[in-house]
């Protein structure tokens, strides 16, 4: 008798993969009045089953900082990225970080240790593009598309497309209808990008950042805040643009795929700036040896603090820069009577500090380039944009011309697919780890902690 | 679930060299690297012929195929933390090929002749293949990229870069 012998075919689990959709400066608190007013539909169902939570940003909220701590799981002690703008050392002059001053692997680079490949699309912070397993495409700020883009291949491919990296910002400040037309033009060739690369390049992690969001926001989040109607209009149907490319996306990304999706910072209207520079002048901490100062360069080493952007607060030590004159034994001094008058920077019209909270930097950097940072860090408060500004004779200003939002630091929104998340508080440095989680791999050396509650059991349909 | 430590490896290709003139090159570097305390292999290429290249000539073809596959294995023992110096003469579309295979691909290009010696007198082009920096700058370029470590030094952008960078900032309201 013949036994017909029945196979079990075991079905292979689709691989994990991530997906991390990132939305710069789009706030929680937004996020969740919009899908609640019914307005975006795709991702109110993506959040039915929990999100989006609120997340706090890096410290400064600035979309280079908050991106790299983003990539690299550490905060900026851990990879030395603490502004638009450093100080070159040994020296007061300014320079512009870029990806080649960043002191810690990104998350793609330590998961290419692990055979696994990535795409990182226009993420902040990430120029001149550095070799990758997969594919980069360098976010602003990127002068030239040339060095933004690796493998060079894609190049070609990226300008069949019209792609690129930014809006026109100086047109955009100047024109609402330029800006209109440039923010969903922009959006488009984003798309096209990401729909190109999402099929060409095998990937196990893909992050595509929209930075167009942030464009919108610092020029209009005032008008839309006072209910201006093309204003308002325009935000709706941006966002509709966005809502529309997650519905795509929760068809198009592949089985076994977490969808993850997040902002860097929070937005609010800008009542007021403030230039911590002036304040520092008026209460003896700062001096120049010209009467017109343009930049640090001629600060008097008499001086004791200064400040870069936005609230960066720096003990002006001797032996660190020629025109350095505090000396060791002097800082603790220095810093007690700072902390002590910071408690007088506040608006004179309302009497309201124009900060949140002042930070040392023992608290707020951990690792290697933490020496580097600022000694004090203030926190921004909804209303007041912190500047660095050495030419304002004013401490507080009107919001510069065509600029109606500035950064939050706390109303960051995450939400995690297919996972259950600890109770936070969440922070951008907790990404890398959590992306690791999600794909099942362990990464050593990393300061954030995973948002999961548990590994995932098992990988989403 | 895998262990990975963040103790990068990476590839230093070197072209451009020609016969014995690497020595010097090579051996500074790969001293270099191990006071830095990485694990280093240096593979050569007539050591890869034997093993990786039997049955093939001297063409350029022949060449190229020995070199895709030199890059194979470096691009394994950098994968495990090992730093590997790679110097060999190869097409471009064969080192093109290795360098989009390996993440942490590093060209140096070296012109002229490479006496043994300290390597200051070399031209290296950085692995974006725009910038010509000196070879000493190497190692420091590498700690910029964070796989050497924290110590880094000047691979910022180019003035011109600068002045874009610092119109854009200014559009956002970042700088005055």
């Amino acid at each position: 008798m013949r036994l017909l012998q029945r196979t079990r075919i075991a079905t292979r689990p689709a691989r994990p993969r991530v997906f991390v959709l990132g939305l710069d400066g789009t706030p929680c608190s937004y996020l969740r009045a919009e899908t609640a007013a019914g307005r975006l539909p795709n991702l109110a169902a993506l959040f039915r089953e929990g999100g989006p939570v609120p997340m706090r940003s890096s410290l400064p909220s600035v979309s280079s900082t908050a991106w790299t701590t983003f990539c690299t799981g550490r905060d900026p002690g851990g990879h030395g990225v603490f502004g638009f703008t450093d100080l070159r050392p040994d020296s007061h002059d300014l320079f512009f970080p870029n990806s080649g001053d960043v002191a810690a692997p990104a998350i793609w680079d330590l998961l290419a240790r692990t055979g696994r490949r990535s795409v990182a699309l226009n993420i902040p912070g990430t120029y001149p593009a550095r070799p990758v397993q997969g594919a980069l495409v360098a976010g602003f700020v990127a002068p030239s598309i040339e060095r933004a883009v690796h493998p060079p291949a894609l190049l070609p491919r990226l300008r069949t497309l019209g792609y690129r990296i930014d809006l026109d910002t100086r047109a955009a400040r100047e024109s609402f209808e330029w800006l209109e037309e440039d923010l969903f033009a922009t959006l488009d060739r984003r798309v096209a990008a990401l729909r190109m690369l999402l099929t060409d390049v095998d990937w196990d992690l893909f992050v595509a950042v929209f930075t167009e969001t942030d464009r919108l926001y610092h020029f209009l989040w005032n008008a839309m805040e006072a209910g201006e109607p093309r204003v308002v209009d325009l935000f709706h149907r941006f966002h509709h643009e966005l809502d529309r490319l997650v519905g795509w996306l929760m068809n198009a990304l592949p089985a076994g795929t977490h969808l993850v999706s997040l902002s860097d910072h929070g937005f609010a209207a800008e009542r007021a700036a403030v230039y911590v520079n002036a304040w520092l002048r008026e209460r003896g901490y700062l001096a120049f040896e010209v009467d017109r100062p343009v930049g640090l360069s001629t600060i008097s080493p008499a001086s004791t603090v200064f400040s870069l952007d936005p609230g960066r607060l720096y003990v002006n030590r001797a032996g660190r820069r020629p025109r350095g004159g505090v000396g060791p034994d002097q800082v603790p001094a220095v810093l007690e009577r700072l902390l002590a008058d910071l408690a007088d920077l506040r608006d004179p019209s309302t009497g309201e500090l124009a900060y949140t909270a002042a930070v040392v930097r023992e608290d707020a950097y951990h690792g290697a380039r933490a020496p580097l940072g600022p000694d004090v860090i203030l926190t921004l408060k909804p209303g007041y944009d912190l500047k660095a500004s050495v030419k304002a004779g004013q401490v507080f200003g009107q919001p510069e011309q065509g600029l109606g939002g500035m950064h939050a630091d706390d109303d960051a929104y995450l939400y995690v697919g297919g996972a259950a998340m600890r109770e936070g508080p969440h922070g951008l440095e907790d990404l890398a780890p959590t992306i690791a989680d999600l794909l099942g791999v362990e990464l050593d050396g990393l300061q954030g902690r995973s948002v999961l509650a548990a590994s995932p059991a098992g990988t989403p349909a | 679930m895998t262990t990975v430590t963040t103790g990068t490896g990476f590839v230093l290709w070197l072209t451009g060299l020609e016969g014995g003139s690497a020595a010097g090159l090579v051996h500074t570097l790969e001293a270099g690297l191990r006071e830095r305390g990485h694990r280093v292999e240096v593979l050569d290429f007539d050591e890869a012929r034997e093993h990786l290249g039997q049955g093939l000539g001297y063409s350029r073809a022949e060449r190229d195929t020995i070199a895709v596959r030199m890059g194979w294995v470096a691009g394994k023992l950098a994968e495990h933390g090992v730093a590997v110096l790679v110097p060999v003469v190869s097409s471009r579309q064969a080192l093109d090929r290795v360098r989009d295979s390996i993440p942490t691909f590093v060209e140096i290009l070296v012109e002229g002749a490479a006496e043994p010696g300290p390597a200051t007198d070399v031209i290296v082009a950085a692995d974006d293949g725009g910038t010509e920096v000196p070879a000493r700058r190497v190692l420091v370029a590498l700690e910029l990229r964070g796989l050497t470590g924290p110590d880094g030094g000047d691979d910022g952008y180019s003035s011109a870069e600068e002045d874009a960078v610092a119109a854009h900032l200014r559009d956002l309201g970042y700088l005055e």
